[in-house]
């Protein structure tokens, strides 16, 4: 029974490659991407368990033991994409009995990419430290934390998981874990250990870099991965009764970490459905703008919504806060602009035209980023129920003009506060101001473009909140390509405003009051233009743009 | 007037016919029911006749006004629920159904009387605070259904409006259609219950490879094709093939 788990596991994961040539590219990515990087970084420990002082080389053995045992524990969860492999429920028709369900998902887990990864670590600990059987055990110990404890993890909080609302969580999860890998990589740059400033020696008398003086072990040693390697640093000095004492404190969370695994195992096995799929007699909730139960109160936004393009608007609103993918979509282009301005933190300027004008051209070119992502696949980010929108009596204009509003307020309030952090920083008020002026005309060409392109080459956006970044297959070299050439046609469309913000620095900041309103205007007259035309054709090619547009 | 008329309509994928040129004009008032095997061309025949899909030939006149002509003026006489639902499942029941009322251009007051009268209607007052991705399938389609009918249509389509709905549910969704039937609208609605269709249904269309094979009264065709109920007018009609004696034989011992 427990080789069948095993292969039942397998089959599912090959099936799924097999059947989608994305997945099968994918796991090669992964391969080809991350393998190399796990090697390097793993052999790195591995010289720095050999050449670092004992102390600094327990800390880091217990850093590392720390971080890929969360890792272990978070990036499966995050993709807990509801796989059947995941479900143990479905598994409860047949006569298995607990301990073989045990066995067999344990060992399931043990053949996939996060062991293959992960376990490079454990081998570098176990090579750095010297291959005795009590490390052995502590390196054995610590594998064994990060496969139960990842089972037991996700298990335990499988219909939890499963949950939507936990879906939109893991949505900002995703950033968040991807931020702090970013600032790990940051630290290890920052020579963690002092080496520069004296190496190992200089570790050997007792100073060192901030991880040294962190002392991290000193709290991880209570964690179930501390307790290992613990193991290991004790046998590594020889200290046989303290590894032996420390390998019963780890075995002793192993044993807790299994009953804790089994009880969920049962109540997942016979509980009733994860949430998401049967109503919840009783339980209200308030839309997060509005709608209250009977819908007749709520926001303001709720509340003054009349007419087609309004309510278009206000559905948008509420999507772009509580739709992950544009969620994501839209914390993407946040990112992106506080990166811009994070690398003129560090650097002392972001490196975008004449440092006198950089608020100036950088807050437009903000605008121009966030709105390539939804602004250029309008319909598409629709999904399935653009069927409605086709079906309602509306002009295309106004479904174009809904979308455009929601979007553009949604843009030039992020403006205003990259606007406010930018003048804050630079201390460059007025030329933050001149490219907050000037961000409506850059989105009034921006969506002009984009609005034509979401009605020439509409691609689906796949509804995967547990893949926010999943793509679609029509998202492919055509329209790269065809982005690209927008892209340029909108840059070359932003000359003449580039110049209204730029020409007054030389010819005279006064000349910005005419210059900014022509511009404006500017915006305004391209919009209209892109407006119709892409209401033309979206007119003509409804049905075709819903077809081309179903994930 | 036919408040619906269909003429010639036609749509082939690839090398396929979907939908293989079929007349159809009904009366207001009526409640028609289209019945068919799966693939025989309904859902194709619903999208064409509602704007989703372009036919290859053929027109749609609803109340008059050619949809593909003038689409806004043919749509704002229409109301769907299709098969898949395309809710927008971030929207409170609430919200969505006031999403409806405003894309059809129904004053903001008037879109709130009604939404709260067919929630309340419809068992959703409770749940109308919360987002329909939370919505039992039966909860959806009620909730899809008080969409479709905020404006009052004078051609409601319905694709499996009743699969998943519970017994309830399933009645008091046909009492709301039974009032719009009443107020003059045609109902236009498939399924593959034939029970539900003989119980609801005034007039029954068969439709089959794309084609409309037979249509008229339930009583009428049961008499015309000698047979007892509708169930067995489409056996009749479509051709099934039963299991020989010998197939699964051991299907008959237990595993024990």
């Amino acid at each position: 029974m427990v080789g069948r788990i095993v292969w039942l596991k397998w089959r599912l994961a090959a099936g799924a490659v097999a059947r989608d040539w994305r997945r099968a590219l994918a796991l090669v990515l992964a391969l080809v991407g991350l393998l190399p990087i796990a090697l390097l970084l793993a052999v790195a420990t591995l010289v720095a368990y050999r050449r670092l002082s004992p102390d600094a080389a327990r800390e880091l053995l217990f850093t590392v033991f720390f971080t890929v045992w969360v890792l272990w524990l978070l990036l499966p969860a995050m993709a807990v994409s509801l796989t059947e492999g995941l479900s143990p429920a479905r598994l409860a028709v047949y006569p298995v009995a607990g301990w073989e369900l045990l066995t067999g998902l344990l060992a399931a887990s043990a053949f996939g990419l996060p062991t293959l990864l992960g376990g490079l670590f454990f081998l570098a600990a176990l090579a750095g430290f010297g291959a005795g059987p009590l490390v052995w055990l502590g390196v054995l110990l610590g594998l064994a934390h990060v496969l139960v404890g990842n089972q037991a993890l996700v298990t335990l909080a499988s219909g939890f998981l499963r949950n939507r609302r936990t879906r939109d969580l893991v949505a900002l999860l995703v950033p968040l874990v991807a931020a702090s890998l970013w600032m790990m990589v940051r630290f290890a740059e920052s020579d963690p250990f002092g080496s520069a400033a004296g190496g190992p020696a200089r570790d050997a008398q007792g100073s060192g870099g901030p991880l040294l003086s962190l002392g991290p072990s000193r709290y991880l040693q209570f964690t179930p991965p501390g307790t290992a390697a613990r193991v290991v640093e004790r046998a590594a000095a020889t200290d046989v009764p303290g590894a032996l004492a420390w390998a019963l404190a780890s075995a002793a969370y192993l044993a807790v970490s299994v009953a804790l695994w089994r009880m969920a195992l049962r109540r997942a096995m016979t509980g009733p459905p994860p949430s998401g799929d049967q109503p919840r007699p009783g339980s209200r909730r308030r839309g997060l703008l509005g709608a209250g139960t009977r819908g007749a109160g709520g926001s303001v936004i709720a509340r003054g919504v009349g007419g087609p393009v309004l309510a278009l608007a206000a559905k948008d609103l509420r999507y772009a806060w509580r739709a992950p993918r544009l969620r994501a979509a839209w914390a993407s282009a946040v990112v992106t602009s506080l990166v811009l301005v994070a690398a003129g933190l560090v650097r002392g300027r972001v490196g975008l035209g004449p440092r006198e004008l950089e608020p100036a051209l950088l807050l437009p070119t903000v605008v121009l980023f966030g709105t390539l992502n939804v602004g250029f696949n309008a319909f598409g980010w629709e999904g399935h129920p653009l069927a409605q929108l086709l079906a309602a009596p509306v002009h295309a204009r106004e479904l174009l003009l809904g979308k455009h509003l929601a979007l553009g307020a949604v843009l030039l309030a992020g403006v205003a506060v990259v606007g406010a952090i930018l003048a804050a920083i630079t201390g460059r008020v007025g030329e933050t101001l001149v490219g907050l002026a000037a961000a409506p005309a850059t989105l009034g060409v921006a969506l002009a473009v984009g609005g034509v392109c979401s009605a020439l080459l509409p691609y689906p956006v796949p509804d995967d909140d547990a893949n926010l970044l999943a793509t679609s297959e029509q998202q492919g070299c055509t329209v790269a390509l065809f982005q690209l050439a927008a892209f340029t046609v909108v840059s070359v469309l932003l000359v003449p405003v580039a110049a209204a913000v730029a020409w007054p620095l030389f010819a005279g900041r006064g000349w910005w009051a005419l210059t900014l309103p022509l511009a404006t205007g500017y915006g305004l007259a391209a919009y209209g233009v892109g407006l119709v035309l892409a209401a033309t054709l979206f007119e003509r090619r409804g049905p075709e743009i819903l077809a081309a547009t179903r994930p | 007037m036919p408040v619906l008329q269909i003429h010639g309509l036609a749509k082939r994928f690839g090398g396929k016919a979907a939908v293989a040129g079929i007349d159809l004009e009904i009366e207001p008032g009526v409640f028609y029911g289209l019945v068919g095997p799966n693939g025989a061309g309904k859902t194709t025949t619903i999208r064409m006749s509602v704007g989703m899909l372009r036919p290859d030939a053929g027109r749609v006149l609803v109340d008059g006004v050619d949809l593909w002509r003038e689409p806004v003026r043919a749509k704002a006489r229409l109301g769907v629920l299709p098969d898949t639902l395309n809710l927008y499942e971030r929207l409170t029941g609430a919200e969505y159904v006031d999403f409806a009322g405003h894309m059809q251009r129904l004053p903001g007051p008037e879109v709130a009387r009604r939404r709260d009268e067919l929630l309340g209607v419809l068992g959703l007052e409770r749940d109308a605070g919360r987002l329909i991705a939370d919505y039992s399938q039966g909860m959806r389609k009620k909730v899809a259904l008080a969409a479709a009918v905020i404006h009052s249509p004078r051609v409601l389509f319905l694709d499996e409006p009743f699969e998943s709905v519970d017994p309830i549910s399933a009645r008091t969704m046909s009492e709301v259609l039974r009032r719009v039937v009443a107020g003059g609208a045609a109902v236009v609605m498939t399924s593959h219950v034939m029970a539900l269709v003989e119980r609801t249904s005034d007039l029954v269309g068969v439709i089959h490879e794309g084609r409309l094979v037979t249509q008229g009264s339930v009583e009428g065709l049961c008499r015309r094709h000698g047979v007892a109920d509708l169930d067995e007018l489409f056996y009749r009609l479509i051709g099934v093939e039963s299991l020989a004696a010998s197939d699964l034989a051991w299907l008959a011992a237990s595993s024990g």
